[in-house]
């Protein structure tokens, strides 16, 4: 489920603090902004980013999730908004099934918002390793117990979910009921979930032993196996969002003193 | 006697024994959140290593557990927006370990007064997240509970704010009362990792 794509593309080069600065300036400035020509601009130039470094297939299930959403955020919006009075469209003549305006109009100022920033976000993330982002928020200054936290809760995840499976084979074959009614399956949760958290908890103290045996709490200065290279086109991505955040902010001040 | 076990553990080994609890609590969410995924359960099922690990530590290592759950899940499924929640999940580690600290988490009446904080608290702070990011539509199965009381003539702010309060009663309640089941079955050693100094028994 979290597959790391070791594609030598163009995102993939990029520094992993390039990425999360860059997300952050997207998020700062869609949100300032909440214009739709820029917000549509971004999105398509997302989708075009992702069509060619073909990533379209992990994409189509957001982008249900995000078709989904809109669906039910224009209706209830445009239903049943409090700010509700100018009728736009009767659907069903004769029955409170009406689309207003305000409500439809809230519902475009958020979704506007949101799509972009799903797909940009995508790209940013997916194509991050989570190894690296350690190394690099490292040399950012981060401790390296708060980066060790980050990488390793990758590495116990898919650990985890093997085991995951094992337990819940090994319960089936007990015969327990993962099937049938809601009440059925809610009770099979309990004797998934706690063989497995246990058996995790248990496990802490020898992953101490091992830990302090290699030197964790040692002072001395640690080394890094994998070490990212940041270029020109980091600075100036970096720059570049930056600056799109900053005269996101000035605009919304300006909006805001006029 | 277990007194003494962990006031043998220096603060260092504490901090190790944190730093390799939280990634667990964490990874423990997501796993459960897909285990009731693949249960088909209608509930997220995603505070209970919060709640656990909470319990074992303490405020602070809880609280940073809930938090780095969402931004995990938000770099598992490239879904940045829902990193915000992370701040309701914070705030289930901090009242349960909280709780904790103080001894307060012991019995079945604990157990009652510890769901209806969490409820109240992760309710308080979903409904305006979700009427700020995304206009109180959130993509969810709560969506219809929150459109029953639109059409009811409430306002936006105080439909998500009630209509999440039966979902999360359950999802809290349920993930309580198994962090409060598998902390009955811990060794005793494993049981209590606050420090002695802070701790009320």
């Amino acid at each position: 489920m979290l597959s790391i794509h070791e594609k030598n593309s163009f995102l993939k080069r990029l520094y992993p603090m390039t990425k999360i600065w860059a997300s952050l300036g997207f998020i700062i400035g869609i949100f300032t902004f909440s214009n739709y020509y820029i917000s549509s601009f971004i999105f398509v130039l997302a989708l075009l980013v992702i069509l060619k470094e073909k990533m379209l297939k992990e994409f189509k299930v957001l982008l249900i999730a995000a078709i989904l959403l809109g669906i039910s955020l224009f209706l209830i919006q445009g239903i049943l908004s409090p700010a509700n009075q100018t009728v736009v469209w009767n659907i069903i003549p004769g029955t409170g099934f009406t689309l207003y305006k305000e409500g439809l109009t809230t519902a475009a100022d958020v979704y506007c918002r949101i799509v972009p920033l799903i797909a940009v976000l995508f790209l940013a993330i997916r194509t991050l390793n989570m190894t690296e982002l350690g190394v690099a928020l490292n040399k950012a200054g981060v401790s390296y117990r708060a980066s060790f936290v980050l990488t390793s809760t990758f590495q116990i995840i898919p650990v985890l979910n093997k085991e995951m499976h094992q337990v819940m084979n090994a319960q089936k074959s007990r015969g327990l009921d993962t099937e049938g009614n809601l009440l059925n399956r809610m009770k099979a949760f309990i004797p998934i979930m706690v063989p497995l958290i246990s058996n995790s908890i248990m496990k802490v103290q020898n992953q101490v032993v091992a830990l302090e045996s290699k030197g964790f709490n040692s002072n001395a200065k640690k080394t890094f196996y994998r070490d990212p290279l940041k270029t020109r086109v980091d600075s100036i991505i970096v720059a570049c969002t930056t600056l799109f955040a900053l005269s996101g902010v000035a605009y919304r001040v300006y909006l805001l003193v006029m | 006697m277990e007194e003494k076990k962990t006031a043998t553990l220096n603060s260092k080994t504490r901090t190790t024994y944190a730093l390799i609890l939280i990634p667990i609590g964490i990874a423990i969410n997501v796993i459960a959140g897909l285990i009731a995924g693949q249960l088909k359960l209608p509930i997220f099922m995603d505070s209970i290593g919060t709640i656990v690990i909470a319990a074992i530590t303490g405020p602070i290592v809880g609280g940073v557990t809930g938090l780095l759950t969402n931004v995990v899940l938000g770099l598992i499924h490239g879904d940045v927006l829902g990193m915000a929640f992370g701040l309701c999940n914070m705030a289930s580690g901090l009242i349960v370990g909280y709780m904790a600290m103080k001894g307060k988490f012991k019995n079945w009446i604990h157990i009652v007064i510890a769901t209806i904080l969490v409820t109240l608290a992760n309710s308080l702070i979903a409904a305006p997240l979700v009427v700020f990011l995304y206009g109180g539509v959130s993509g969810a199965g709560v969506d219809l509970l929150v459109a029953g009381f639109l059409a009811a003539g409430n306002d936006i702010f105080s439909s998500a704010f009630v209509a999440r309060l039966p979902v999360n009663l359950v999802d809290k309640g349920i993930a309580v009362i198994i962090a409060f089941l598998i902390l009955k079955k811990l060794p005793t050693n494993m049981k209590n990792l606050i420090p002695p100094a802070k701790r009320k028994e």
